[in-house]
């Protein structure tokens, strides 16, 4: 793949990519691994990307990475150092803040599954189609998954 | 208060992660590893050094724990009746099998899987459990309890079936997501599914004309029906148990065990993640069912904190 397809490709979703990385392991450095691990896929391989689907394909690979480390277990416990996400909290909006990181702790603490469709539908704003087409499942199967999901979350955050 | 889904569609618009970006020296990194041919296969520093500590704490933990205490191959040995052989056909745990000649066999006295070869003073770690893909292992469902299919025995005598607990409505790959009253991965749907005499816990099912035995568990989320307790999960006359890496109990030091471990068990949580050790409990019908093992918890429908539990298995032995 020629650099300018790559820059081009890169503005257009890397910040996506990253994101959405940061908010399935919950640790920057290790979004980015896996943000250059997806790209660097991307230049070598250079797929022959369908226009308007490169953001589901990069979005796959991410997520696929992102399973395989979540999945080592052990890393997660020895690795130390995992930088906060979030920025400095202004003290005036402290209840908003603690809100938001109670969902999206509760979010991460999903199965694999649900997490998935929870961060492609409400984070990424992707419809049950395209997710569907991401994930390789039929589409009754996203919406039960995203219906799971939710009360999963329900319950969980009425426990806090 | 917000609704969780006003909260979720809010995820956009988090100051958190918008302050995420990709920047310049992130590109110039990607272009550099892809221009790098051995990039893909080189960690960053701070991976090296994690992997290094975490080799020299899993050397350290190697020369603390006991040496038997890990999953190690089952020395398992093929079992036949005397006289008429029997040809059965194989399945999947056969093409597993350790022993290739394992395709001929007789419905014999002691089932395919009951015999093994290992220190009884310090059994190894054996699992029961019959492996799926990835959290979707081979079940069936019935009234909201999940039933997990064992690799031994490979078949249950018809003359230990008890009442039929329902019949397979529901066939289906994701049998978390399915609303029917009973359902299975792996029985097709007509599947009837029976209780065992003198179990609670264990249910059979025909797989692949085979009667097959299943155990209590949970899964997806879900353990307990209502104000159930653990022997209600699991239990029936107890005749050993074997806690791998301790020993075996049998008789009424295995009985007395079981009942120490039912009256002192609280439930924890609808979690059960396999360890690297078990505790097999063989009832007095033959069959046996297992719990994971980790420190004082124990988990098959559930995970259960039995304070004692390990301390007291080794002073009976």
């Amino acid at each position: 793949m020629d650099e300018e397809r790559f820059n081009e490709l890169y503005r257009a979703y890397a910040g996506d990519v990253l994101r959405v990385s940061c908010f399935y392991l919950g640790d920057r450095h290790k979004a980015e691994d896996v943000t250059q691990d997806v790209f660097v896929r991307l230049i070598r391989s250079n797929p022959d990307l369908i226009p308007g689907k490169e953001k589901a394909w990069l979005l796959t690979v991410a997520l696929n990475r992102c399973r395989d480390l979540w999945r080592e277990n052990w890393f997660r416990r020895v690795v130390v150092g995992s930088e906060s996400l979030e920025r400095k909290r202004d003290p005036h909006d402290m209840d908003e803040d603690m809100e938001k990181r109670e969902l999206k702790e509760a979010v991460r603490r999903l199965p694999p599954a649900f997490r998935d469709v929870v961060l492609l539908h409400y984070y990424q704003g992707m419809g049950i189609t395209e997710i569907a087409g991401i994930l390789g499942v039929p589409e009754g199967t996203v919406s039960s998954r995203l219906s799971r999901a939710r009360k999963r979350l329900e319950e969980d955050l009425k426990g806090e | 208060m917000k609704s969780v889904e006003d909260r979720l569609r809010e995820l956009p618009e988090d100051a958190g992660l918008k302050a995420i970006t990709a920047d310049d020296k992130l590109r110039r990194r990607i272009l550099e590893a892809a221009k790098d041919k051995k990039a893909e296969h080189r960690l960053p520093v701070r991976w090296i050094a994690a992997g290094a500590a975490c080799a020299a704490a899993v050397a350290a933990l190697a020369f603390t724990l006991p040496r038997n205490v890990q999953k190690a191959p089952q020395a398992m040995l093929t079992s036949q009746s005397a006289g008429e052989k029997v040809m059965l056909a194989k399945t999947e745990e056969q093409d597993e099998a350790p022993l290739a000649g394992a395709r001929e066999s007789a419905v014999a006295d002691v089932p395919q899987g009951m015999v093994f070869i290992s220190n009884a003073s310090a059994p190894e770690s054996r699992s029961l459990w019959v492996q799926g893909n990835g959290a979707n292992f081979p079940l069936v469902a019935v009234q909201g309890k999940y039933f997990r299919m064992l690799a031994s025995p490979s078949e249950v005598s018809h003359g230990l079936l008890g009442e039929e607990l329902g019949t397979v409505a529901e066939y289906t790959q994701e049998p978390a997501l399915s609303g029917a009253e009973t359902v299975s991965n792996i029985c097709p749907e007509g599947t009837v599914i029976y209780a065992l005499r003198g179990a609670s816990g264990l249910a059979a099912a025909e797989v692949n004309g085979r009667m097959r035995l299943f155990q209590r568990v949970s899964f997806a989320g879900r353990g307990l029906v209502g104000s159930e307790h653990l022997s209600d999960t699991l239990g029936g006359r107890v005749s050993a148990m074997e806690l791998s890496g301790v020993g075996r109990l049998t008789g009424s030091a295995a009985e007395e065990m079981w009942s120490y471990l039912c009256a002192g068990a609280v439930y924890l949580n609808a979690s059960c993640a396999e360890t690297g050790r078990n505790l097999l409990v063989t009832l007095d019908n033959g069959l046996t069912f297992q719990m994971a093992v980790s420190g004082d918890t124990l988990s098959a429908c559930g995970a259960w904190a039995c304070p004692g539990f390990a301390e007291a298995f080794a002073n009976a032995l």
